[in-house]
């Protein structure tokens, strides 16, 4: 056996295991989106291409996915910015500095549920605090801000692994360049974007491409804090597909869908995967 | 007759196997599950079968049930049926008929409401159910706000009419508008978050306006005056008296504003009222609130249903349990113990009324409650028309417009069901 | 040019420079010497302005600097492991400093034309670092150092991450680039044949102080402790006592050394010879070939003293030998 005989053996448990959890559901999932199954007539009856047509004619379906790239851009983007400002911060020599990122750390130990409901207390209009202090404003129940409101609650909790992940990346940065930078002349400033955010670039895309599939599956705060309304405002594509298949028992359908917007998802990854190799 | 014969040798043997038989059933998280669980070592006692619950919350109770009736044997041996599944698992198939048990055990199907037997128990002419549990819905409002000088002076001057709990839907919106203006506090508090908290809401006005979603022959009839009327009050009750956030308000949230005193009425379960007046739950409101039937008509009929899933392993002790637990005396300590009933012995109980004088009220409500269109996508109507009044209510769709897809929704899921061709 | 007053610098516990004090003239080379952790590589920190001191006073071309941060001081620095911008190219790298500076883009690719050509880098412009050798990547780093015309050239031991052979190559070249600019040179080195070869001046420092500080030559010849005398250069410390001119280890050795008290002689390899009659005798107990020479270990009464021979007759191990000393030579004592 050669040396690439032995390496695929020893790859064959982890690749088994791969294969069994993630590989048949989603081949399971695709012959279904293929049929007309449903929880109420459990029949695999060939239909082809016509679940993803409805799809694509379902005017709400469209509209969520159009929602969710919304949701998505701002999210990620808030999301990044942010966590880069407190990498930043964390980095700096401050005093009490465990306190910190205990602090920072503690958002992404709360289940995401636990966080809608805090939040849901937080902003509620009427008994919340916020209202208390700064007015009545409707966060989730009025269809301009609910989106954002949801947005805000949700980079609330990525913001701290985002955070860790920069912080992390800014710890194993060599010192040297940006030192050598200073002493070129240039500012703290000129040095973060001229050298510390190159060397920086790999994290950044492997957080982009991480936090862009966390927003994408945007589904627990929806289901906590707004069930998709006012309307349809916050009707994200993730919480949208789980409907048709658990209130509308349309297992085929929902399939179909998610194998869009797998599809959808794989072409944004390889988007980003192209920036992470070039240069 | 070869099934009588079985099912006859069955309850025979039954009785004599059921030693060491252990029941398990999936059950709402709630006070009332407790109560039940209380009483279980006397039926262990009388039956030797031991019965043990797995308690969750609401939300997750629908997927886990789904998920055991396509599993060969189901983890569970009997259940609770929310009415909104009512119509769901007996048209997959899913649920055991209970007729010949009944006959076979001499079950009294006469002592529970017609309305609660056509929510609860028959779908499509066949038993499938026992009721179990009731929260249909009606109007908690605040005494001593009708009862105020201030309010009582201005009202007359306002609308040449005594102040009093409204009789029709229009002048409940109307009452309702008027707290808002002048008693410092919401008019209603409304649960407006689209889907199950929205659509259980809105059908209440609907029903109080004399609409209805379908007719007898599952003909959508929601895209009418009575419907355009409801939808129109709906969303101008929820903009102009309710409180901020209505909008994605669901059941708690409604319940903390009444709690807090905000708010001068909802419509809401019947169940809602000693929850609220609840002195050390509710401090501020409780003792100032009372329970009536919807203004101008019918509320909302909800409840819960025992049930035997095809799948079971234990189907005669799974019914020896339902017909134990619905039984005359074990309805009546259950609600003793605060477990509401849904035999009309219980609800006419002296003792019972003693302690609980609003059953009452309840009873009425009970009595007078309409369903909404149960059939096997009645989550999904919820959803779908959940959307539509809350798009109207949020002002984003003309309420013309809101009804009329609606009922194009409606239909569409009717059609799928294969109600209407 | 530069000169520190009484500087100190602490981290926590542990005191990095401890009151040095240092004065480099226009145009000199002075080198910092000593072994990791003694606080050289803090001193050219502060300089720097990578650190502040805690004490005392950082001045440069007559300016006191303690406040200033690095960018605002004029210098130049060269890193151990180079510190290019691996994003960008060699042409990149060097423009850098200019671009920072706002000079016309004419004008950068005009500079950065001059400063590869004087470090031998035309035609690798378009480079990235990843593509380049160390000596080369080093070289960018000189260039890119240089670019901004600094009045004080830095440099964090340049050397050590390359090969001997273009280590000694770019030494060279480092020196001629010295000499051509006339640029004053702070030079950190744990190497002393590097300190040796390359400074107008060489401070020794050892634990946060100066030990020695002195030309090449009176480092090596006359070092000032018995700490410098074995940094520098090779030999051995032969405790003993001088005494009227003389150095006495039970008896008179016939040394002259300055002088008066116990202390150490300080016996170099290279100025030892085999010699009938000579004043020492012992036993051979190794012999090193090192190309051009051969040392040998011979101890003599508990000592063991290293002397250098030509490769030609060499005496076999074990052997009796006797050892010529010099007539004059280094002794050293413990300050404090």
């Amino acid at each position: 056996m050669g040396q690439r005989g032995v390496g695929w053996l020893l790859a064959l448990p982890g690749l088994a295991v791969l294969g069994g959890v993630v590989g048949l559901p989603l081949l399971y999932a695709l012959f279904l989106s293929l049929t007309g199954y449903s929880f109420l007539r459990p029949s695999y009856d060939w239909v082809g291409p016509a679940r993803y047509q409805e799809a694509f004619r379902d005017p709400y379906f469209l509209h969520a996915l159009g929602l969710t790239a919304l949701y998505v851009a701002v999210t990620v983007g808030l999301t990044l910015v942010l966590a880069l400002v407190l990498a930043v911060l964390l980095q700096q020599n401050l005093p009490w500095k465990g306190f910190h990122y205990f602090v920072v750390s503690l958002p992404m130990l709360i289940a995401p549920v636990g966080v809608g409901l805090i939040w849901k207390m937080i902003l509620h209009p009427e008994l919340g605090i916020l209202s208390y202090l700064f007015g009545k404003v409707d966060f989730f129940g009025d269809a301009r801000y609910a989106l954002f409101s949801l947005a805000l609650v949700d980079v609330w909790q990525q913001v701290s692994f985002a955070a860790l992940v920069l912080l992390a990346g800014l710890r194993s940065l060599p010192k040297e360049p940006l030192e050598a930078a200073y002493v070129d002349g240039a500012t703290p400033w000129q040095a973060f974007l001229r050298v510390t955010l190159p060397l920086l670039r790999p994290v950044l895309v492997v957080l982009l491409i991480l936090q862009t599939l966390a927003e994408v599956r945007t589904y627990d705060l929806v289901y906590v804090l707004t069930r998709g309304g006012p309307g349809s405002a916050t009707d994200l594509v993730s919480y949208y597909i789980y409907r048709k298949a658990f209130l509308g028992l349309d297992l085929s359908g929902a399939s179909a869908m998610g194998y869009l917007l797998l599809l959808l998802t794989l072409a944004l990854v390889a988007a980003y995967y192209r920036l992470l190799t070039r240069g | 007759m070869k099934r009588w014969l079985v099912v006859g040798l069955a309850l025979g043997l039954g009785a004599s196997l059921a030693q060491g038989v252990v029941l398990r059933a999936l059950m709402e998280d709630v006070p009332e599950t407790r109560i039940i669980e209380a009483l279980l070592p006397e039926f262990e006692r009388a039956t030797g079968i031991r019965v043990e619950f797995e308690k969750v919350q609401y939300g997750a109770m629908h997927d886990k049930l789904v998920a055991q009736f396509l599993t060969p044997e189901n983890a569970y041996d009997f259940l609770q049926v929310d009415f909104l599944w009512a119509g769901e698992f007996p048209a997959a198939g899913w649920l055991e008929p209970l007729e010949s048990y009944v006959k076979a055990s001499g079950f009294d199907l006469s002592v529970y409401y017609p309305s609660m037997l056509d929510l609860v128990g028959y779908y499509q002419g066949k038993l499938y159910m026992i009721p179990m549990y009731n929260y249909a819905m009606g109007l908690i409002y605040r005494k001593d706000l009708l009862e105020r000088k201030d309010l009582k002076d201005r009202f007359q001057a306002q609308y040449k009419r005594p102040l009093a709990l409204p009789r029709t839907l229009e002048e409940y919106v109307e009452l309702s508008l008027f707290m808002a203006k002048n008693a410092g506090v919401s008019g209603a508090a409304m649960q407006g978050q689209r889907g199950d908290p929205n659509f259980m809401e809105f059908s209440n006005y609907l029903f109080a306006a004399g609409g209805d979603y379908v007719d007898r022959n599952w003909r959508v009839t929601l895209n009418s005056p009575q419907g355009e009327k409801a939808l129109s009050l709906y969303a101008r009750n929820i903009r102009e008296a309710a409180p901020k956030g209505a909008l994605n308000f669901n059941l708690d949230d409604t319940f903390r504003v009444m709690c807090q005193g905000q708010a001068f009425s909802m419509v809401t379960y019947w169940w809602m009222l000693p929850q609220l007046d609840d002195a050390k739950q509710c401090p501020k409101v409780a003792g100032k609130v009372a329970l009536a039937p919807m203004p101008g008509g019918a509320g909302v009929n909800g409840g819960w249903g025992w049930a035997i899933p095809k799948n079971s392993r234990n189907k005669e002790a799974a019914w020896r349990f339902i017909s134990w637990v619905e039984s005359k005396e074990i309805v009546k300590k259950r609600a003793l113990m605060g477990h509401a009933p849904t035999r009309k012995d219980a609800f006419q109980d002296p003792e019972v009324l003693r302690k609980y004088p609003y059953y009452r009220q309840a009873e009425a409500i009970i009595a007078k409650a309409k369903k909404v269109p149960i059939f096997a996508y009645t989550a999904e109507m919820e959803d779908v028309v959940g959307r539509e009044i809350s798009l109207a209510a949020a002002g984003r769709k003309a309420v013309k417009q809101a009804l009329q897809d609606a009922a194009k929704g409606l239909e569409g899921l009717l059609r799928k069901a294969g109600l209407l061709r | 040019m530069v000169e520190l007053l009484g500087v100190r610098k602490r981290y926590g516990e542990v005191v990095a420079v401890d009151g040095v004090d240092l004065g480099l003239k226009e145009g000199e080379f002075f080198t910092l010497l000593g072994p990791s952790g003694c606080g050289k590589t803090t001193t050219l920190r502060l300089v720097a302005g990578f650190e502040a001191p805690d004490a005392g006073e950082v001045r440069i071309g007559g300016e006191r600097v303690n406040a200033l941060p690095p960018e605002r001081r004029p210098i130049g620095m060269v890193f151990q492991n180079y510190a290019l911008f691996p994003n960008m190219t060699v042409f990149g790298n060097v423009a850098f400093p200019l671009r920072l500076k706002g000079l016309p883009e004419r004008e950068v690719r005009r500079k950065v034309g001059t400063l590869l050509e004087m470090v031998h880098l035309v035609g690798l412009e378009g480079r990235y670092p990843k593509e380049l050798s160390g000596g080369q990547q080093q070289r960018v780093a000189l260039a890119r150092a240089l670019a901004r015309e600094p009045k004080v050239l830095l440099l964090d031991e340049p050397l050590s991450a390359l090969d001997a052979k273009i280590r000694e190559e770019l030494r060279g070249e480092l020196k001629r680039l010295q000499r051509e600019t006339g640029l004053t040179t702070l030079y950190v080195t744990h190497d002393q044949e590097e300190a040796l070869a390359l400074s107008d001046r060489i401070a020794v420092m050892r634990e946060g102080r100066v030990e020695h500080l002195g030309t090449p030559r009176e480092i090596y010849e006359e070092p000032a402790t018995p700490f410098v005398a074995a940094f520098v250069g090779t030999g051995v410390l032969v405790p003993g006592e001088a005494r009227e001119g003389l150095f006495h280890r039970d008896r008179p050795w016939p040394v002259r050394v300055k002088g008066e008290g116990p202390g150490f002689l300080l016996l170099r390899p290279e100025r030892l010879r085999l010699e009938e009659g000579g004043f020492l005798e012992g036993t051979v107990v190794l012999a090193t070939y090192l190309g051009s020479l051969v040392r040998l270990e011979v101890e003599v009464g508990g000592l063991v003293l290293k002397v250098d021979l030509p490769p030609g007759r060499v005496p076999a191990l074990g052997q009796r030998v006797r050892l010529g000393l010099p007539e004059e030579a280094p002794f050293v004592r413990e300050e404090r």
